[in-house]
């Protein structure tokens, strides 16, 4: 089962320009972990856009977890996010005005199918305390206001808010660039063990090539855009 | 001289309730879609005037263009014109009917800043016109409800019964005088209705 | 979607310094919006309120409008005045159910004097035909007796059995007075809300008493009639300033008016009240619309400062903008947030600006009354400004759909990958 596959897309930001993406192929299976990288400029965000259903390519067709995402209208793939994908960006991930439960409990007022499917049979805010506690943050931290938190705190957040509701696909956005590397390597642990244990599927996206040791596949952008299809290595 | 026109404008003044009901007769099919219909029945000016009153009567024989200037004829002339005016005698076989009429306000009585009474007059200008209307052509005009939006020389469509009798007036003294009286129902803007355009023919 | 209601309020809290400068431009300028109309509205209904079931005014030869604000309201002055020999004639006119002759020129430590008869007191009405009551006391008899209105008694702290003098002349500073003739209060009116409460009035025969030994506005020198003397002279009234008729029949006034109006032993002018009133508005419509046209343009100036507050914040909101795309939100509802957290400024300025007035209106009602004799309505919000706050906040969302429409733009753009 795949839990994501791109087929022949083609993107292209203004009408008359060289197209942006213009990708062959490429597959995420269920559970699996993709490292992506590549430089900036190479059309990593326009893909995250696409495979997230913020964007839909003039042609070719993006399957996400069984669907057609690029047949679907605007509010549907708006409602596909919201139910089924999780974001973590690389920094700023956090709303300013809200509290740390707050930030973590948004998904689920956007998401009805998130909000129900919570580990524990109470309400949404015992599973995102249960969250935080599996991240490493202790109950001091829902305390805290936003702007008061570490760098790293506020990514672990993230990743609580992201991994909420048991969304099937995570996207990270190069979540670890600002941390230094001994939190590096505490966030990928947390997130990876975390991934695993919900089943979720991962895709992360990265310029650093030394974590490729944590993926069971790594892709790299300037393989796949433009160019034929690449089987994972 | 003075007086002259003044009883020329007082002859000529007779025949303009008669055009207004007339001209309101030819449109009433126009303007009767916008008020609530059912037993009120638009009323013309002129049918206020008994049949029989003709204040001219007197006056048809003399010969005023044989008169001088300052003629006392025709100051006696004005007098008497004006007492027959004063005393126009209202028609009461009209008590009681349910009536539409188009008129001017003139108002009297206000609660706030609605108008619960009011005069009704068939020409603009009432009351600064020399001669005002015979009290055969005045309606007193009172409104159960306060009427917002009115002011003096609207004109509008009042909608009610028509008392035509000898009544006394709300201030407690003796004698009243007779008038036309409508405890209005409905006070609704008059709108000109749409000119008919006449083709010559050939 | 239903979240974003909250996130609008918490989004708003968060700016609450920035915002609540344009909160406060927002509510000020609703105050003035506000304010003008009920200063308008208030003076119409509070004009209305001051004279009802007369059919006509008569005084000498002016203007309506300008015959009506001296009789009634004691604002301006008479150019001339009414024969009492008119006066009767004109009484005597077999359409007059009565007639209540007044005479001003005098003052009381600045309220107006008005002398008039005991019919008055009977015939006289305001509001809905209500007729004057006495509080306390009841109507002068004696010459050099006086009945003051509601207010002068309680502004001057009077009751019956006071004594009081009379000036010349209509100024608050009095200069000459009657002081060798004082009054004696013998009624207080109860409260009307108009004109009334702040006259004092006396009878017309101590008008002419306290001037028998004047002469052309001031005492004659080495003259001096005492008090006890008066009732030797003649007091019938030479003249006096106006007349309220009313009519057997209400019918008859267009032609009592022009009885009057032709009056050949002098120039006098007849007016209905109504309609005086009318050409009264007429002319001050012109500085109404003016006003509530400025008001409106103030109200629009204050929205111009929202819109470029939310506009200039947009920029540092990208990230924040992105965050709610990535958990679901649309553009649509990016567009709903921003115009939901502009409306709820509004709301909350509009809401600020009318508690602000009527704190104003509650404040000031009383020294309107006093100095004016008009009531000041203090219900906390009439319908008219009902639809005005409406017309605000409509304002304000048509206003909102520039940095909504642009947030919008933005976010399509952005994605959830702004470039900041």
């Amino acid at each position: 089962m795949t839990a994501v596959s791109i087929s022949n897309i083609r993107f292209r930001w203004r009408a008359g320009h060289s197209p942006t993406l213009d990708i062959g192929s490429l597959e995420i299976p269920d559970g699996g972990r993709l490292l992506l990288h590549g430089a900036s400029g190479s059309g990593k965000s326009t893909l995250l856009n696409i495979l997230a259903g913020v964007l839909v390519p003039e042609c070719g067709s993006v399957q996400c977890l069984g669907r057609e995402i690029n047949t679907l209208s605007n509010r549907e793939r708006d409602r596909f996010r919201a139910d089924h994908v999780g974001m973590i960006f690389q920094q700023f991930n956090l709303v300013p005005y809200l509290s740390v439960l707050e930030n973590v409990l948004l998904p689920c007022h956007f998401s009805v199918r998130r909000r129900g499917n919570t580990d524990a049979s109470g309400p949404s805010i015992d599973e995102a305390r249960q969250l935080l506690n599996h991240l490493e943050l202790d109950g001091a931290v829902e305390a805290r206001t936003v702007t008061e938190l570490s760098v790293g705190q506020q990514q672990r957040v993230a990743a609580a808010r992201a991994l909420i509701g048991r969304p099937e696909l995570i996207i990270a956005d190069e979540p670890t660039s600002a941390l230094d590397a001994d939190r590096r390597g505490q966030f990928l642990g947390l997130l990876l063990g975390k991934c695993e244990a919900l089943g979720s599927t991962l895709l992360y996206v990265s310029h650093d090539l030394s974590l490729s040791s944590y993926f069971t596949c790594c892709v790299s952008m300037c393989e796949i855009n433009r160019s034929s299809r690449q089987e994972g290595g | 001289m003075k007086a002259m026109f003044v009883v020329v404008a007082l002859l000529l003044a007779l025949p303009v309730p008669a055009q207004a009901g007339n001209s309101n007769r030819q449109h009433a099919d126009g303007a009767s879609a916008k008020t609530a219909e059912g037993p009120y029945k638009e009323l013309a000016w002129d049918e206020l005037v008994p049949k029989d009153w003709d204040p001219s009567r007197r006056f048809r024989k003399l010969d005023l263009g044989s008169m001088k200037d300052g003629d006392e004829r025709a100051m006696k002339m004005l007098e008497i014109m004006k007492e027959e005016w004063d005393s126009a005698p209202i028609n009461a076989s009209l008590d009681g009917r349910k009536v539409k009429i188009p008129g001017f306000v003139v108002p009297i009585e206000e609660q706030g800043r609605a108008v619960t009474e009011f005069l009704l007059v068939p020409y603009f200008g009432a009351c600064i016109h020399v001669p005002p209307p015979p009290a055969n052509q005045i309606i007193h005009v009172v409104s159960a409800k306060p009427i917002k939006n009115l002011k003096v020389m609207d004109t509008v469509w009042v909608l009610g019964e028509l008392r035509a009798a000898r009544y006394s007036s709300q201030t407690p003294m003796g004698l009243g005088a007779a008038g036309y009286r409508i405890n209005s129902v409905q006070v609704t803007a008059y709108k000109e209705p749409a000119m008919v355009t006449i083709t010559p023919l050939r | 979607m239903p979240y974003l209601p909250v996130l609008a309020v918490k989004s708003a809290w968060n700016r609450r310094f920035t915002l609540s400068l344009v909160v406060v431009s927002i509510a000020l300028s609703t105050v003035l919006l506000l304010g003008v109309d009920r200063a308008r509205t208030s003076a119409r209904e509070s004009f209305s309120q001051t004279v009802s079931g007369t059919d006509l005014i008569v005084g000498a030869r002016t203007g309506a409008i300008q015959l009506l604000l001296y009789s009634v309201f004691h604002l301006g002055d008479a150019t001339n005045n009414v024969g009492w020999k008119s006066f009767q004639v004109i009484a005597s006119h077999p359409d007059v159910a009565w007639a209540i002759p007044i005479s001003l020129g005098d003052s009381h430590r600045g309220f107006p004097v008005l002398g008039t008869t005991p019919d008055y007191f009977e015939h006289f009405r305001y509001g809905a035909k209500q007729a004057l009551a006495f509080a306390q006391g009841h109507r002068f008899e004696g010459i050099f007796e006086a009945v003051v209105g509601a207010n002068v008694a309680l502004k001057l702290g009077y009751r019956i059995g006071d004594r009081i003098i009379l000036s010349h002349g209509t100024s608050g500073v009095s200069l000459v007075s009657h002081a060798d003739k004082p009054f004696t209060i013998v009624g207080i009116l109860a409260e009307t809300g108009t004109p009334v409460d702040r006259t004092v009035h006396v009878g017309l025969t101590a008008i002419e008493a306290i001037h028998l030994d004047w002469n052309g506005g001031a005492p004659i020198p080495g003259v001096s009639i005492p008090e006890k003397y008066v009732t030797k002279f003649d007091l019938t009234p030479k003249t006096i300033t106006a007349a309220f008729i009313g009519l057997k029949s209400r019918i008859a006034v267009f032609r009592m008016q022009r009885y009057v109006n032709e009056f050949k032993a002098e120039p006098l002018m007849a007016a209905l009240p109504g309609v005086a009133l009318d050409q009264l508005w007429e002319v001050m419509s012109v500085a109404e619309q003016s006003l509530l046209f400025t008001s409106a343009m103030v109200v629009a100036a204050s929205l111009a400062g929202l819109v470029a507050v939310l506009l200039a914040g947009l920029g540092e909101r990208r990230r924040e903008l992105a965050i709610l795309r990535s958990v679901g939100a649309g553009p649509w509802e990016i567009l709903l947030l921003i115009l939901g957290e502009s409306v709820l400024v509004t709301l909350i300025a509009c809401i600020a600006g009318l508690i602000a007035l009527d704190i104003v209106t509650w404040l000031a009602s009383p020294w309107i009354q006093s100095h004016y004799g008009l009531t000041l309505s203090t219900e906390p919000v009439s319908q008219n400004e009902l639809v005005l706050l409406g017309a605000i906040l409509c304002a304000a969302a048509i206003a909102s759909a520039i940095p909504a429409l642009k947030a919008y733009r933005q976010t399509l753009v952005d994605g959830l990958t702004p470039r900041i």
